[in-house]
């Protein structure tokens, strides 16, 4: 620390009495080197990214009457109305 | 004023004791132990470090100085007796746990081979269960144990003074002042630390009263 205070209690005249601490010497060994496994392509942290599908992304909105409505919910039952229409429009082929 | 605080048991509260007396009065310090903590605080020409085997030069009367020693007093612990043999005034941290009792006993036998000007602080005094007593810690169970010990232990008249466990011991290291000079910076720590700060006033009583011990 440097010198802040007055010199009174000044010990400087008694450091030469005392000897340093020893330090002792390192071990003359070069430093050892960090070896790190070569990182392979695609390789991160964590879960692989899921391949990329296409996504259901696009809406159609479809006007019914009411008594069309009750028809299609009758029919869909407790797989909703928008899962019965997409699933008949794949069986007949249209989408 | 040379004064030693030495207690071979560790965590007696030797280093806060000798710290709060070196930044109270600008007293030089003298310490063995390798990581002091020194370094950042008190200035170099008023730090002496030396390694537990090496003795302490011997300091000049005119300069006020504590030794805070650490470790076990042998043939090879010149550092310890080089700085118990040159201080006018011994000050022994013990607190009320056996470990604590039966080496600060021990060290009060080894220490008076070379000075009887002893004085004995009983540390980390807290209240226990159902304790009631304000202001005064002579009342505490923790100092009477203390005091016990010593008396019934020690052949020659040894003094035991009181200093209550606190926050203040951490606050110096903290804010790198002692307890008085905290206080004065800030009212709230003032009331907080009263108690504490007036054992230490009593501390440097028995001090002062021990300048012509030797």
């Amino acid at each position: 620390m440097e010198e802040k205070m007055p010199s009174k209690n000044d010990l400087s005249a008694l450091k030469g009495a005392t000897q340093k601490p020893v330090i002792l010497p390192s071990n003359d060994l070069p430093p050892a080197v960090e070896t790190k496994p070569a990182k392979r392509a695609g390789q991160g942290v964590g879960r692989p990214p899921k391949q990329k599908a296409e996504k259901r992304s696009y809406k159609v909105t479809l006007s019914l009457t009411p008594s069309e409505r009750a028809k299609l919910a009758k029919q869909s039952g407790l797989a909703g109305e928008a899962t019965y229409l997409y699933a008949k429009l794949k069986e007949i082929g249209v989408i | 004023m040379k004064i030693t605080i030495y207690s071979a048991k560790g965590s007696a509260g030797k280093t806060p004791i000798a710290t709060n007396i070196a930044l109270d009065r600008e007293y030089a310090i003298g310490t063995n132990e390798q990581f002091h903590v020194f370094d950042s605080f008190i200035p170099d020409n008023r730090l002496l470090a030396v390694g537990l085997t090496e003795a302490f030069p011997e300091v000049p009367d005119g300069i006020d100085i504590v030794f805070d020693l650490a470790g076990a007093i042998s043939e090879h612990s010149n550092s310890i007796t080089s700085a118990v043999k040159q201080s006018d005034l011994v000050i022994v941290p013990i607190f009320n746990e056996v470990k604590s009792l039966n080496s600060g006993i021990g060290t009060i036998h080894e220490v008076s081979k070379f000075t009887q000007s002893i004085l004995v602080v009983a540390t980390k005094l807290q209240k226990q269960s159902g304790e009631r007593f304000t202001g005064d810690w002579r009342k505490s169970r923790d100092y009477q144990n203390v005091a016990e010990a010593v008396s019934s232990s020690i052949d020659f008249d040894v003094p035991v003074l009181p200093l209550k466990f606190s926050k203040a011991f951490d606050a110096i290291f903290e804010k790198e002042q002692s307890i008085q000079q905290i206080m004065d910076n800030d009212p709230l720590a003032a009331y907080t630390y009263r108690d504490v700060s007036a054992q230490f006033d009593e501390i440097y009583k028995a001090i002062d009263g021990g300048k012509n011990a030797k």
